[in-house]
């Protein structure tokens, strides 16, 4: 792999979802608050079998356990 | 309506039941309905009091979603401009599964922006019902998980609270991406802002893979296989983004309009109620005068 962030198991909007907060991070304080508003992101979902719902968990903590799940099984690769 | 033998308590319970009708019901016991009408009045003044105050929070938030709208838009219409040059074509493959996408929101109150999405992916899955379904918003959700339940393989919630991000739509997007079915093409399905008063429920594709490698003019943009995931992740971003921000600015001018008809609903009632209130009131004194006079004459006669 060429990338970095694909062999650390990031996907592509991960890694652009980093950047752009990275940039936020770095500008004056007045804009800082107002684009931060822009990156915040508050969901939840729930995984669905069979018609029952699943448990209601937090979308940005599944997805970051879910990449680093799939960063271990390349790393073992 | 009722013939007057009929049991006081009965008409009582069936007054209550049968709001607008209670204009048309005759009472003969006139203290007591006075006293109803006026309850009454009150409580749809509140309730007119209500919506009005909702009408103009949603209007003040529909620029903001229609603004938000227009942004988003040019983003998934760049994004479609490759697929459009490359004259991409969903893939036909056999045996592979399609997932649509269901871009409701979580609140009600909005006229029948959910129900005309949940309407047509019945209607979809009537003709084939061979697709996943993967829902954002509880409307939706509670909709389908009803009738279409065992489709559904990814649900979320908290969205419509603000103007959806991108933020949203990439976490949305991974979610999707990190499913383990293998789908020939993504449809997402969202309402389509026409103008203030129209929306109608469309699909827009994002390709896979195989999609995207297949179209017939995908050599000109000199794409390595290795960076074409992240092409397809972003693209998919792009139109959920899209797809969010068209839907959210739909659902606030829906609920302008749904809040607009319900005040003015109110406000014909609060007139009709009223002319009944002065009406009644009317006749009841016109009735203690009657039995006043005949009273007093009765005593003089005797």
């Amino acid at each position: 792999m060429a990338f970095a962030w694909k062999a650390a198991g990031l996907t592509y909007n991960r890694y652009l979802a980093v950047a752009a907060r990275v940039v936020r991070r770095s500008l004056k304080e007045d804009k800082r608050l107002q684009a931060e508003r822009r990156g915040e992101m508050d969901l939840r979902f729930a995984k669905w079998e069979n018609g029952k719902q699943g448990e209601n968990k937090s979308l940005a903590s599944a997805n970051e356990a879910a990449m680093a799940e799939h960063a271990g099984g390349q790393g073992q690769q | 309506m009722l013939s007057r033998a009929a049991h006081p308590a009965l008409r009582a319970g069936v007054a209550a039941a049968a709001r607008p009708a209670t204009l048309n019901v005759i009472h003969p016991a006139g203290y007591a309905t006075l006293r109803e009408i006026e309850g009454r009045l009150k409580s749809i003044r509140n309730i007119e009091k209500i919506t009005k105050t909702m009408k103009i929070v949603a209007s003040t938030k529909l620029t903001r979603a229609q603004r938000a709208m227009t942004e988003s838009r040019t983003y998934g219409q760049t994004s479609n401009t490759v697929f459009e040059q490359a004259e991409t074509k969903a893939a036909d493959v056999e045996g592979k599964k399609t997932l649509v996408v269901v871009c409701s929101s979580d609140k009600g109150l909005c006229g029948g922006i959910h129900s005309g999405l949940s309407r047509k992916t019945r209607k979809m899955s009537a003709e084939n019902s061979d697709f996943d379904l993967a829902i954002l918003g509880e409307k939706c959700k509670a909709q389908l998980g009803r009738s279409n339940g065992r489709q559904i393989v990814l649900s979320f919630a908290g969205i419509g609270k603000d103007v959806p991000t991108f933020a949203d739509a990439q976490a949305i997007a991974d979610q999707i991406s990190l499913l383990p079915t293998d789908y020939s093409s993504v449809q997402i399905m969202y309402n389509k802002f026409v103008n203030a008063q129209t929306y109608e429920p469309v699909i827009v594709e994002a390709f896979s893979e195989e999609a995207i490698a297949n179209s017939p003019n995908f050599a000109a943009f000199e794409i390595d296989d290795e960076v074409l995931s992240n092409l397809r992740e972003y693209a998919l971003a792009n139109a959920l983004f899209w797809a969010l921000a068209e839907g959210h600015a739909c659902e606030q001018s829906a609920r302008r309009n749904a809040m607009d008809n319900a005040s003015k609903n109110a406000g014909d009632m609060i007139n009709k109620f009223q002319i009944l209130f002065n009406r009644t009131r009317q006749a009841v004194i016109t009735g203690e005068l009657v039995e006043i006079i005949t009273g007093a004459a009765a005593s003089e006669e005797g």
